[in-house]
C-alpha cells in the first residue's frame, strides 16, 4: 500500500516531501490538507532549517499504525530520551525558531519539549547578567532599580 | 531569529512558569517585563502547579555534621538525587536541637550556649543571636509584616519547668523580649515541635489548669 505524500515549502522555497501521517501531527497541517488536499502547503514563515527539523520530529514521533502490533513503535522512555537528545543538539537561537514553529503549527508535544529546554536553559543561569547574554535581553534597568530589587529579594538572615 | 522578547505573552508565561522557584527568584532583574510577571498573582498561581516541586533533605550524619540534600522531582520517572551538598561551615561541635521553618534552619550548638540559623537556599549563616538562656527551648517562626508585605522571623524561647517562661526574639530588632504570659497552665510532657506555614506547633500530652483540672 503506498502512503500518501504532501509537499511542504519553506520560506525560501525549497518543497519537502513528507508522509501525510507524519505532517497530521501539526494540527494545522492536518486541516490544511482537508481543506486543500493535492495542493503543495506554503510555510512562509519557516526556513529550511527549521522546517526540517521539525519533520524530523514529526517522522520520530508519528505513530506507526500500518505495522499491526507495537514492535515498530519506540516505548515512552526512549522516546523521551530521544527528545532530551534533539533538542540539546540545537543551539539557542534556533530553538526558539523552533519553538515558535511548533506554536504555529500547533504541534503540542514539540511545543512542551522546546518550551522546557528554554526553561532549563533559564534554571541553569546563575544571575541576570547570564540570562541576559543568553538570551540577548536588553538591560532596561537603572541601577538603583536593580538595587531596589536585590533588597526586596533579600533573605531574613 | 526569533527573541525570547518576541513570544506571544502566554508562550512566555508557560516557559517562566516552568522554572524552579529559586531559580526565578534570582532573574527578576533581568528586566522589566520578567519582573512585571514576577510580581502578577496570577502567574505566581500558575507557576505553583507547573512548577517542579523542589524538596529538601536534611541529614544529620554519625559525627554531627549537618548535610542538605534536593531532589528534584520531574516528570515520574526520573527522581534524581543531587547528593549532600557541603557541610555547614563551622568546627566540630555539638548540636542540642534543630528546628526547621521556611527552609531556615535554628541550630542550637554546645549545650544551647550558641545559636545558629542557616539559609539552606542561600547557605548563608548567622551566628549573632545570644541564646535567651541554656535551659530553654527555642524555635522559628515567620509573620507577614504588614508594613511591607515581606515575611519576618521570630524565635519563641521557651523553658519547659515548674514555672513557665516565654521569650520572643524578633531577628529584625535583635533583641529578646520576655512574654507576660498569665501562668494559670501548666504544659505537660512536650514532645515534638513542628512548623507548618510559618506557624510553630508544640506537640503536647496535656494541658493542666492550675486549679488541677485537665483541660486538654
Amino acid at each position: 500500500m503506498s502512503k500518501k505524500m504532501i509537499v511542504l515549502k519553506s520560506s525560501e522555497g525549497v518543497s519537502f516531501v513528507v508522509e501525510e501521517a507524519v505532517a497530521r501531527q501539526s494540527k494545522i497541517i492536518s486541516f490544511l490538507v482537508e481543506e486543500f488536499p493535492d495542493r503543495e502547503l506554503p510555510l512562509t514563515n519557516m526556513t529550511s532549517e527549521i522546517l526540517r527539523k521539525t519533520i524530523e520530529y514529526c517522522k520520530k514521533h508519528v505513530v506507526e499504525d500500518d505495522g499491526g502490533g507495537d514492535s515498530s513503535s519506540s516505548s515512552s522512555g526512549d522516546l523521551k530520551e530521544w527528545d532530551v537528545k534533539f533538542v540539546a543538539e540545537i543551539d539557542q537561537p534556533r530553538l526558539m525558531d523552533l519553538l515558535m514553529a511548533a506554536n504555529y503549527l500547533d504541534i503540542p508535544s514539540l511545543l512542551d519539549v522546546t518550551c522546557q529546554k528554554v526553561a532549563d536553559t533559564i534554571a541553569a543561569c546563575n544571575d541576570e547578567k547570564e540570562i541576559r547574554a543568553t538570551f540577548n535581553i536588553e538591560n532596561d534597568f537603572t541601577e538603583e532599580e536593580v538595587e531596589a530589587i536585590r533588597m526586596e529579594n533579600q533573605y531574613p538572615i | 531569529m526569533t527573541m525570547i522578547s518576541d513570544l506571544p505573552g502566554d508562550l512566555f508565561e508557560d516557559i517562566l512558569s516552568r522554572v524552579p522557584a529559586i531559580s526565578l527568584k534570582r532573574l527578576r532583574s533581568s528586566c522589566k517585563r520578567w519582573n512585571r510577571l514576577f510580581n502578577n498573582k496570577e502567574f505566581a498561581r500558575k507557576h505553583l502547579h507547573k512548577a517542579p516541586k523542589q524538596s529538601f533533605f536534611l541529614t544529620v550524619t554519625k559525627d554531627y555534621y549537618i548535610y542538605l540534600m534536593t531532589i528534584n522531582h520531574r516528570g515520574i520517572r526520573s527522581i534524581q538525587s543531587k547528593g549532600e551538598l557541603s557541610p555547614i561551615d563551622c568546627e566540630r561541635i555539638i548540636i542540642s536541637e534543630v528546628f526547621h521553618c521556611d527552609g531556615l534552619l535554628l541550630c542550637t550548638f554546645d549545650n544551647k550556649t550558641r545559636i545558629m540559623l542557616w539559609n539552606s537556599f542561600t547557605g548563608q549563616t548567622s551566628w549573632g543571636i545570644q541564646p535567651f538562656c541554656t535551659s530553654h527551648t527555642y524555635a522559628l517562626g515567620s509573620y507577614q509584616e504588614s508594613r511591607y508585605g515581606n515575611c519576618s522571623y521570630k524565635i519563641l524561647s521557651y523553658k519547659d519547668d515548674s514555672v513557665h517562661e516565654f521569650a520572643i526574639y524578633e531577628i529584625n530588632s535583635n533583641s529578646w523580649r520576655i512574654l507576660d504570659v498569665v501562668q494559670d497552665f501548666r504544659l505537660l510532657y512536650i514532645g515534638t515541635y513542628a512548623s507548618l506555614k510559618g506557624k510553630t506547633y508544640i506537640g503536647l500530652l496535656r494541658i493542666v489548669k492550675m486549679n488541677n483540672s485537665t483541660c486538654s
